[in-house]
């Protein structure tokens, strides 16, 4: 069973496919995998920072709001200061944001779940705030549409970006004392704290990762939209929460699985995906999406209770 | 004389409870310094101070000749003091050799340099002469795997005290004296030991000096040369504790309990005896003989594949606690900690639990508080219970009173059975004694109990009859003169085969 549990998003994603190049053959055009994959390179991105809070024992819901908030740094500042500009000030935000989450994290000492549900709030009002509920719209700075429809020969610049990105997380991952200490004060927060680990730099660390990679999630929204507006994202930390969950990183901390992450945001767009190519209304997608969450979830209770049947 | 720590009048108050009264205790370098006491006499809390998780609310702590004040673990590690707590400080994702080295990971060029890290661990391993895997995940590790990696830990750091709080709580004998062989190798490199335990034989296989606290003060020190169990003991409780060995009462009356041929493959087959009204029924037998699932098998926590249970005659259903509870079993499990108490709640709440449906009107739609208020008064008298008031959440108790709180909620349902599990697990010698007084009393009144224990002697001198288990099957009964520890071993492992 232990196979099931490294590997077994992997068998899931290529059954997914296969039934869908079955059904739908269109789906594995090169056209349409490039597409995916540009598609869900924003859950994906996000993914990576969602992957180091949960192996740390965290969690953070205000994602979706810093993306929103996102789109809404840069609809409102390319006009004025143009794209690079934008970015920096994008790249700074992000950091202030993670700051903010880590600062009431461990100075405050409220538990991730609820500091992150209050923060959710609290961005979401700070974008609505700041485009005072309008949309800020950029439709005439196409500079910024490099990060949707650029090309690289012919990989789509957001799927190189987040090929990039996966690449670096891994190493910080494996080969870091910054990825060790994550995993450390994911398996025990105490006895990380004894070992004499601040535990409050590297969670801070960690939260300002998901938000900085939130912000170039939020950067190729904003690219694809050319809009800035507080009311995007809204349920995007759960699309994240939820690839990365089913990529196999465990909920009680300690354990990520960073190209499970990876490997579970595809398989999501590819169910969306091929549903959408079938003609299946997109209510549907959702119920599945759900019910193949639970079966991931359930095979090691059902892989258990099996294999003690068979020995009694 | 060279001390490696001298704590001078050492006070510290939690709310409501005095747990360290002005303690005075100088530890001599290079010395294995025993602490013994009762569950609740101050040496968690000591230690804790010496370890920088507490901070004392007054006196002084001169470390190597320094004066110093802990205010957070780093500090104590820092100042050459290293402390194996019984819940260890490991994190279980991380390997042997990054748990040592967590907050010191070499680098080369930014990155981790995992050759060096594995050299480093493996030296340190081999010098201590500690058979671990560096690379192994620690969450792989047995008990005292995990133990070695925290001694290695501590080592690693440089630390020149090494306290150690009950060590031996959860090893096996064989590792037990694994643990003496590596504590010998730690003193020939000068380390200075601190071994808090219960075991008294383990105090005088370790120790060259012995202090004794008793309710949050230092009773005395001395080395152990002058001292005695029976000495060490009066110190302890401060009174003259009953024998350990003791006789059971005879008053038994008729059979209440019958068990036939109760099967739960693969764990336990054709078990059958009778309990009697009155009788302490032992269960013996080694570890993993099958004797836990027999009681819980008895308690409905597990459904037989087959055989009956009758209560005065009348079979019962044991297809859940519930049912069991109803027919008049009551249960106290072998883990306090995991399934016994409810950490979070009173001790009031705790000791009503099983009684809710009982004592409540209109089928549990109302609680009355006076209800309530009397069961907590009937049993924290009959069990002696020590809170500063009802509502005193539980996991703030010591570990002898959480137990009374889970034997008691046992009994506050009315029951003809008890399944007693492991009723002096971790609590001290005191309490010990008023357990068994407890357990003297209920039988007195009828009630049949099912003991096991994996203190032999205790099971030895509280049952009336002995069910020794091997391989999930009785492998004999012995009553009266014949229990004895040589005969329970020898048909335990199969040396004696009884007809």
């Amino acid at each position: 069973m232990k196979i099931w549990e490294r590997y077994g998003i992997y068998f899931l994603a290529v059954g997914t496919l296969l039934i869908f190049a079955i059904l739908t053959p269109n789906i594995i055009s090169q056209q349409n995998i490039l597409n995916l994959l540009s598609q869900v390179s924003m859950v994906a991105i996000a993914g990576v920072g969602m992957t180091f809070a949960i192996t740390a024992g965290g969690f953070d819901l205000s994602i979706g709001s810093q993306m929103a908030l996102a789109t809404c740094i840069l609809g409102l500042n390319i006009p004025r200061y143009g794209l690079i500009p934008s970015l920096g000030i994008l790249l700074i935000a992000g950091i202030l944001l993670g700051i903010f989450n880590g600062f009431i994290i461990t100075k405050l000492k409220i538990q991730t779940f609820v500091a992150t549900l209050a923060t959710m709030t609290i961005f979401r009002g700070i974008a609505l705030l700041y485009t005072q509920g309008h949309d800020a719209t950029i439709y005439s700075h196409l500079d910024i549409k490099v990060f949707s429809s650029g090309k690289l020969g012919i990989i789509p610049v957001p799927v190189l970006i987040m090929l990039a990105l996966y690449i670096i997380a891994t190493i910080i991952y494996r080969r870091t004392r910054f990825g060790v200490w994550v995993r450390g004060i994911g398996s025990g927060e105490e006895a990380a704290h004894i070992s004499g680990i601040s535990v409050s730099k590297v969670m801070t660390g960690v939260f300002v990762m998901t938000a900085v990679t939130t912000m170039i999630s939020g950067t190729i929204l904003t690219s694809q939209l050319l809009t800035g507006n507080g009311r995007l994202g809204q349920g995007f930390e759960l699309e994240v929460i939820t690839a990365t969950i089913l990529g196999g990183t465990a909920l009680t901390g300690g354990k990520g699985s960073l190209w499970g992450t990876l490997v579970a945001a595809i398989m999501l767009g590819i169910i969306k995906n091929g549903l959408n190519l079938l003609g299946v209304p997109d209510f549907y997608q959702r119920l599945v999406t759900g019910l193949i969450l639970i079966a991931a979830l359930s095979i090691n209770t059902l892989s258990a209770r099996l294999a003690k049947r068979r020995t009694s | 004389m060279k001390y490696a720590i001298r704590a001078k009048n050492i006070t510290k108050t939690f709310p409501g409870v005095k747990a360290l009264t002005d303690v005075s205790l100088d530890i001599v370098s290079g010395e294995t310094h025993s602490i013994v006491g009762e569950n609740g006499a101050g040496k968690s809390t000591l230690m804790k101070v010496l370890g920088g998780v507490h901070i004392a609310d007054s006196g002084e702590l001169i470390v190597h000749g320094e004066t110093t004040r802990f205010k957070h673990p780093v500090d104590s590690q820092k100042s050459g003091i290293s402390v194996i707590y019984q819940e260890f400080n490991l994190m279980n994702a991380l390997s042997v050799s990054e748990n040592i080295y967590a907050n010191r990971l070499p680098l080369r060029a930014g990155f981790v340099d995992k050759k060096r890290l594995l050299n480093d661990t493996r030296a340190l391993l081999d010098k201590l002469d500690l058979p671990l895997d560096p690379e192994i995940e620690v969450g792989k590790l047995s008990v005292a795997e995990k133990q070695m990696t925290e001694i290695a830990k501590a080592v690693s750091l440089d630390a020149s005290v090494i306290i150690m709080d009950e060590p031996t709580a959860a090893l096996n004998d064989a590792e037990v004296v694994r643990l003496f062989d590596i504590i010998k190798n730690l003193k020939e490199q000068g380390k200075t030991i601190l071994y808090i335990s219960h075991r008294m034989k383990e105090i005088f296989d370790v120790s060259d000096r012995v202090s004794v606290l008793r309710d949050g003060k230092l009773v005395g020190t001395a080395p152990l040369s002058e001292l005695d169990e029976d000495a060490i003991v009066k110190m302890m409780v401060g009174r003259d504790v009953k024998a350990f060995y003791r006789k059971p009462g005879n008053s038994i009356g008729e059979n209440i309990l019958k068990v036939k041929n109760l099967s739960r493959e693969p764990y336990f087959r054709n078990i059958s005896f009778d309990v009697k009204a009155g009788e302490i029924f032992g269960l013996g037998g080694l570890m993993g003989c099958g004797r836990e699932e027999i009681c819980s098998a008895l308690y409905g926590l597990e459904t037989v594949d087959s055989g009956l249970v009758s209560i005065k005659g009348q079979t019962i259903n044991l297809k859940s606690a519930a049912s069991a509870m109803d027919a008049g079993i009551a249960y106290v499990t072998e883990d306090r900690k995991e399934s016994g108490i409810f950490p979070l709640m009173g001790v009031c709440d705790n000791l009503t639990m099983n009684t809710l449906t009982e004592i409540s009107w209109f089928g549990g739609s109302y609680l009355p508080p006076g209800e309530e208020k009397s069961i907590f008064n009937t049993y924290s008298d009959l069990m002696k219970i020590r809170s500063s008031n009802p509502n005193q959440i539980v996991r703030d108790l010591s570990g002898g009173n959480q137990q009374k709180a889970v034997l008691g909620r046992a009994l506050a349902r009315s029951c003809k059975v008890l399944v007693l599990l492991e009723p002096t697990r971790g609590i001290d010698v005191g309490t010990k004694g008023e357990i068994y007084e407890l357990l003297d009393q209920l039988t007195n009144k009828g009630l049949s109990i099912i003991l096991v224990s994996s203190d032999l002697p205790e099971l030895i001198s509280l049952s009336h009859r002995v069910a020794v288990i091997r391989d999930g099957s009785v492998a004999g009964i012995l009553s009266g003169e014949e229990i004895e520890e040589t005969r329970i071993m020898k048909i335990a492992t199969g040396a004696e085969v009884c007809a």
